[in-house]
């Protein structure tokens, strides 16, 4: 078959136009890619600090990219702790205390009186209502007799009536513990009403009336420079405090002159002494709702843990033993937490899913 | 034969007789140019950015989504209708509204922002009580930046250094003339502090409302009016306001029992800083930060230089206060370079001009007359620019070298035929007087010239009509080019004849002497056209293959909106997590400026956290911005310094980074309010499902090849602590909300009260919780609240209370909801990344219905600019087809010209080729130029061809073909030359300052202006010999 000329200049043109498209192809893609490559060298970005394995994200960081970025860690170790409440109080004005003690003593002794008025009249009446009913006495003085006795008798009754409603305004205010002090009389009632000792009445915080009641606790008072004062209970009162309106507990402060009236801030120890750790409050960050801390997995490995914020102490979290995963020994991230996260929550993360060791 | 009357013929004749006065007038002319040149206004590039106006509305207190559906949305739907808005794009962060109303292009600005002003003026009643007036900010430039400064010192407080950066620099920079606004960033900003104690409150059984009530009354300043008698008026001035912080510790909030309880009994009463809302540190140390903005319209080198002395006058008193005072970004010295180098390249073209003038014409006086035009023509264009009010920019100048070679090839074509009649006069005995072949010879060639010119015009609309930042940009280089070319036109009528007239008609002034080099030239030219003609067909058939193998390649090219600029200086963007806080971001700013300051090639270095007051960014703690001002380096050490500094960001841990220049990161925020090459907004009401859309997106964008700073600018996971009231308690303890949400207000954002005025100086005085008890998120849960019977009630009590997660931001794009994903492209092409990029998204991700996703930034810009240039070409094209058609009234001649095209693209195409590979906008426009060049250069041969039978009349063969080439053969490679060499400087070096928009331009029409010439000279006559049709038919019928 014989070729066209037509052929001949067409069939290398076409040939010679791939040729050179291809060669321009060639030449721009390959200095393209020379480009991504190195640019992907230079950046040791996200993508190859993040990787997820099983399902969990892991953060893996040499030592210099800790030390560069200022991220420092810290052994979490044992400790004991009890939890606390925070409460407010007023130190109980001592006037209101020993007048009541004085009101009590005086219905207790207006009681007697009435007692002994009653027991005199009631003798009497008694006599003469045995003469009238022999004739030996006039009816009249009997009956003046019966009067007398039936007032001494009401007034008795009264002055008994006052005195419990005394005693019950006194258990309701006081509570029994303080109350018994007052009816009984004690050395302690004496060393309040001395001044020696001061009452501290604590308002329990709102929704905390089930708690089992601390023997001891603390107060801190503005104006004694902040000074924690130990205090014991001595009774649980059965009046709300006016300015909260929540129950009421009386503590003692033994040997500390606080002036009445005076405001103060308690701190309650409630529930058992129990082992666990604590989590600075520089190791955590917040979270879709939620506290979490980075543990440092393996060496240079870090993962994000939830913790548990049940405990809140003053400069983070308490742990209790076997409450998840955060137990003493373990390292977590004291400084650069929040570094971690932003590492985390960059876009590039889970483009390494699958990938990593298990170290 | 050449028509007596006309207005081409008036107007040269005319200035032939007034050669004198023409001459004196281009003298006059050239002051006046000169003088237009020192007041002229320098930029680097023209205003890119379309007409804006941003209105900030604090909302104190509110939340995002608050702010959103309180405040920005009832701004959107008051401004959504105003005339001529094209754009409307808002950010809703905490406690700030940003709305943006663009308008369309070429609308008065100071209008536009009146019917905006008009619109808030309505707003008033209907926002929420306690957010301020919403406001519109200063009106600014695209790249209004001025000047960046920090503040440094060793012996001054930050609280200090901030108060001197706000009341006596900031203060003094805002009075020189020219600055419009000055944001500082960083330092304490000074405040009277109440800070509460609430253990104190219970103690003397107050509310926080007393508390306030009491510092509000302390602080009030009231009038007294005054007493009037017959003579006088004496005004009373009453004064009793608390100035210090003491004084206001004493102030009293109640009396009881004879006993004052005062603020300092609940409060410690001091100077403290306000709640920040950014920072800085400079050189990795804490310091104040200074951003120093000019006014619309205004020359960034002259309000440098204002500001400059203006520092420089309060040198003294940066001395005396001991403040360090170090500058961090000048982009005044980028324009200095940039208009240097493009300065440079134009007197670099125009003397390379002149060489090839002299070498060419081997007469001084022609190539005197010649040279002419370059000033007079590019100095009435600079004349018509500055009564335009453009700036002279890089744009405008590039305009201007590109403009050289056709500039002086108008008055080349001239000279060279006046001095071609002269000598042929001369040797037919001078039969005609030197006036009339002056005339005549200037008109001859005037008639093609003059439609090649309006050709060149016609090339360049689709240049002038490109909208968006595009056509911002480059309308004032064609603006700049046509100006020149119809300005040399204009001297070609009446300077040359005129200078040609004086300086040639004397007898022993025309020498009959060629330039031996063009002697050689066309001895050699004669060879290789003998050479070509008989194997016209392989030459012609090797160059069609090779036209369209140029075709094939360009699908392959990378394609970039604008190039990389040098600018000297870089802006690193660093976002972490969101609820990062300010120490945090700060602390690693610290350790990222020691990192870079290592770096050999940084000067300075620093950092600002968040946003500042009245400033346009909204920025929350999390993000931070670097200033890295670099030492001079060459173009290769720019690229390696960016990477440097990119390695350097991704090293450190939890930072998310970007790295920028200045000028790009404008062009980019202006095209789509981010400063990333890329975005993506995905549209949609339910803001949850818009935040799970964007992590998926994100992750696989980070994944497709070249993809790098990919960022979510609204991301999900801020930490909120949500306080939700529970009516039923709210009533039952016997608050309203209001009083709950005042107090939660006041504990933790603080409640202004007053200020206090220390001379000239106000601070504020806010109430707000200690410090202490605003750390920890458990003691939210604690605040004490006061009800009317005065028993205190924990807010846990009235309301519930949990960590939740929420958004920092809330975007609107077009009063709808978006969230936008940004990223930059390394390594490959713009374009080519988005389309990958929507490959992927579109085949992994599933949209649920009400949601979708649209790409913007320079992308969707360079596509929407690409196919803006080719609809206009296409009617350009159009318009010069007919112009070509009245000028050579011969389809195929016709054809023949425009045969030159393909030659001249194919030879644009090897340029780029060898040149990266890169198709940028610069690149497309100089095709645009190019084309016009080309029809020029070989419109002037088929007219003469033209010239040659109808005028000349001799026959159309062989041998006229050769001879008309030959005869043009000077012409048209001095054109080339000159075209030629006016442009070599700029593509010499393209990527350096200034030079990296017009550098490819140049680049392009160097290259197609080789092959162009090559086969005019050489293919053309070729073609014209067997496809061409000269008769004397077509000039009898014109008769």
């Amino acid at each position: 078959m014989e070729i066209s000329k037509k052929s001949k200049i067409v069939l290398p043109s076409i040939i010679l136009i791939i040729l050179l498209g291809a060669t321009s192809w060639f030449f721009i893609q390959s200095r393209n890619n020379k480009q991504i490559k190195s640019n992907e060298k230079d950046s040791p970005n996200a993508s190859s600090r993040v990787q997820v394995v099983d399902g969990i994200t892991t953060i893996k960081l040499s030592p210099s990219e800790q030390v560069e970025s200022g991220i420092t860690t810290v052994k979490l170790y044992q400790t004991k702790h009890q939890s606390r409440l925070t409460a407010y109080g007023t130190v109980v004005s001592i006037q209101d205390l020993s007048k009541d003690v004085q009101t009590y003593e005086a219905d207790k002794a207006q009681l007697a009186k009435s007692k002994e008025s009653l027991f005199i009249s009631q003798k009497y009446y008694e006599r003469l209502k045995s003469l009238y009913e022999k004739k030996l006495a006039s009816e009249q003085d009997f009956q003046t007799a019966q009067a007398a006795f039936l007032s001494d008798k009401a007034d008795m009754n009264s002055a008994q009536s006052n005195l419990n409603s005394l005693k019950s305004s006194i258990v309701e205010q006081w509570g029994n513990n303080l109350s018994n002090w007052i009816f009984n009389g004690s050395s302690s009632l004496q060393r309040l009403l001395s001044l020696n000792d001061a009452l501290i009445q604590i308002s329990l915080p709102y929704n905390e009336v089930n708690i089992q009641i601390p023997g001891n606790m603390f107060i801190q008072s503005p104006s004694e420079n902040n000074t924690k004062i130990s205090c014991r209970f001595v009774s649980k009162g059965h009046l709300s405090n006016s300015q909260f309106q929540t129950e009421t507990l009386y503590y003692i402060a033994s040997g500390f002159s606080l002036s009445g009236g005076m405001n103060v801030k308690a701190f309650l120890p409630v529930g058992k002494n129990i082992n666990g750790v604590i989590v600075p409050a520089s190791s955590i960050v917040w979270y879709q709702g939620k506290a979490w801390i980075y543990s440092e997995k393996f060496t240079g490995k870090f993962i994000r843990v939830e913790i548990d914020t049940e405990n809140p102490i003053d400069n983070g979290f308490f742990i209790p033993q076997n409450k998840g995963i955060i137990n003493a020994g373990v390292t977590v991230v004291k400084n650069g937490a929040q570094l971690l996260l932003s590492e985390e929550l960059t876009p590039s993360q889970g483009s390494q899913s699958g990938e990593g060791d298990n170290d | 034969m050449i028509e007596e009357h006309g207005i081409l013929n008036s107007i040269v004749r005319f200035s032939l007789r007034f050669r004198g006065v023409i001459i004196a007038l281009s003298i006059l002319f050239t002051g006046y140019g000169i003088y237009t040149i020192t007041q002229a206004k320098f930029g680097v590039f023209p205003e890119f950015a379309p007409p804006q106006a941003v209105i900030q509305t604090e909302a104190p207190g509110l939340s995002p989504e608050q702010v959103e559906v309180l405040v920005t949305q009832p701004i959107e739907n008051s401004v959504n209708d105003i005339v001529g808005i094209s754009s409307l794009r808002s950010k809703s962060i905490q406690g700030l509204s940003v709305v943006t109303a663009t308008f369309k292009e070429g609308s008065n600005i100071y209008i536009d922002r009146q019917f905006v002003t008009e619109r808030l003026s309505t707003l008033a009643g209907q926002l929420p009580a306690g957010v301020k007036q919403p406001e519109m900010t200063p009106l600014v430039p695209s790249t209004g930046l001025t000047l960046v400064i920090g503040l440094t010192s060793n012996n001054k407080t930050p609280m200090q250094l901030r108060t001197f950066a706000d009341w006596v620099l900031r203060r003094r920079l805002l009075s020189v003339t020219g600055v419009a606004n000055v944001t500082v960033f960083g330092g304490d900003v000074k405040q009277f502090q109440i800070q509460v104690h609430p253990d104190r409150l219970i103690k003397y059984n107050l509310s926080i409302e007393e508390v306030l009530s009491a510092a509000k009354r302390a602080t009030s300043v009231e009038g007294s009016g005054f007493i009037e008698n017959n003579n006088q008026r004496i005004v009373l001035q009453t004064e009793g306001q608390s100035l210090t912080a003491s004084d206001l510790a004493k102030t009293v909030i109640v009396h009881k029992n004879n006993l004052n309880i005062t603020l300092a009994d609940v409060a410690d009463v001091l100077i403290a800083p306000e709640p920040p809302i950014g920072s800085a540190t400079i050189e990795g140390k804490p310091g104040v930060m200074l951003m120093i903005y000019g006014q619309y319209g205004t020359n960034t080198l002259e309000v440098t230089k204002n500001v400059e002395a203006a520092l420089s006058d309060m040198q003294p008193v940066f001395n005396s206060e001991n403040i360090k005072l170090i500058t961090l970004f000048r982009p005044a010295d980028f324009i200095h370079t940039a208009l240097n180098n493009i300065e440079g390249s134009l007197i670099l073209g125009t003397v390379l001009v002149i060489l090839i003038l002299l070498l060419f014409l081997f007469n001084f006086r022609t190539a005197a007359i010649s040279c002419t035009a370059i000033p007079l023509s590019l100095l009435a264009s600079i004349v018509i620019l500055q009564s335009f009010g453009l700036t002279i920019n890089t744009m405008t100048l590039g305009g201007l070298a590109i403009a050289i070679g056709e500039v002086v090839d108008d008055a080349v074509i001239d000279v060279e035929n006046i001095l071609r009649r002269l000598k042929e006069n001369r040797s037919s005995g001078n039969h005609k007087s030197i006036f009339r072949v002056v005339l005549e010879a200037s008109l001859e060639v005037r008639t093609a010239v003059i439609y090649a010119t309006f050709a060149v015009v016609l090339v360049f609309i689709p240049v002038l009509t490109l909208s968006g930042v595009a056509g911002r940009l480059f309308s004032p280089l064609g603006i700049a080019y046509i100006f020149s070319v119809l300005a040399s036109l204009l001297v070609a009528l009446t300077v040359t004849p005129a200078l040609s007239l004086v300086l040639l008609g004397g007898k022993n002034n025309i020498e009959n002497k060629e330039s031996p080099f063009v002697h050689w030239l066309k001895e050699k030219y004669q060879i290789i056209l003998n050479k070509v003609e008989p194997n016209s067909g392989k030459v012609i058939a090797a160059v069609i293959i090779i036209t369209l193998a140029g075709f094939a390649a360009l699908p392959f090219f990378g394609q970039s909106f604008i190039p990389e600029l040098k600018e000297g200086h870089y802006i690193a963007h660093i976002s972490m997590a969101p609820g990062t806080s300010i120490n945090e971001s700060v602390t690693i700013g610290e350790k990222v400026s020691a990192a870079l300051l290592k770096l050999p090639f940084v000067r300075t270095v620093a950092q600002r956290v968040g946003r500042a007051e009245k400033g346009d960014d909204t920025w929350g703690t999390n993000y931070s911005e670097f200033e890295i001002q670099l030492k001079p380096l060459s173009n290769g050490q720019t690229e390696i310094a960016q990477q440097e500094i990119r390695k350097i960001l991704n090293s450190f841990v939890g930072v998310n980074s970007g790295v920028n220049t200045f000028l790009t990161e404008r062009m980019e925020e202006t095209l789509s309010g981010y400063s990333s090459s890329v975005i993506l907004n995905i549209y949609g009401n339910d803001l949850n499902a818009l935040d799970v859309l964007a992590q998926n997106t994100a992750k696989i964008l980070s994944k497709v090849p070249g993809a790098i700073d990919v960022q979510i600018q609204s991301p999900p996971g801020m930490p909120q602590l949500a306080v939700h009231l529970r009516k039923e308690d709210i009533q039952r303890w016997g608050f309203d909300a209001k009083d709950v949400l005042d107090a939660v207000q006041t504990a933790y954002q603080g409640t202004e009260v007053g200020q206090i005025y220390d001379g000239d100086r106000v601070f504020t005085v806010s109430t707000i919780l200690d410090p202490k008890d605003r750390e920890q998120v458990n003691n939210v849960s604690n605040l004490l609240l006061k009800n009317p019977d005065g028993v205190y009630v924990k807010l846990s009590q009235l309301a519930d209370i949990y960590e939740t997660s929420g958004r920092y931001i809330i975007l609107h794009d077009g009063a709808r909801r978006v969230q936008t994903i940004t990223c930059n492209v390394k390594g490959t092409d713009v374009v080519s990344f988005v389309r990958e990029a929507k490959k992927k998204i579109e085949s992994s991700i599933k949209f649920p219905e009400g949601t979708y996703i649209e790409f913007g930034g320079t992308a969707a810009a360079q596509s929407k600019s690409r196919n803006e240039l080719l609809l206009y070409s296409v009617i350009a094209a159009a318009g010069i087809i007919l112009l070509l058609f009245i000028a050579l009234k011969n389809i195929r001649n016709l054809l023949l010209v425009l045969s030159n095209l393909p030659f001249a693209f194919v030879g644009g195409i090897i340029a780029i080729l060898l040149t990266g590979g890169q198709m940028s906008l610069g690149s497309m426009v100089g095709f645009i130029t190019l084309f016009g060049i080309t029809v020029r250069n070989s419109l002037m041969l088929i007219s003469h061809y033209e010239h040659l039978v109808n005028v000349e009349g001799k026959e159309w063969n062989s041998k006229t073909a050769i001879l008309g080439a030959s005869e043009r053969f000077v012409p048209i490679m001095m054109t080339a030359l000159v075209t030629g060499m006016g442009l070599l400087p700029l593509a010499i070096g393209s990527g350096s300052a200034g030079k990296e928009i017009e550098g490819p331009l140049a680049i392009v029409i160097l290259g197609g202006l080789a092959t162009s010439t090559l086969l005019n000279l050489l293919i053309l006559p070729s073609l014209s010999l067997r496809f061409g049709r000269f008769t004397k038919n077509n000039f009898e019928e014109e008769q």
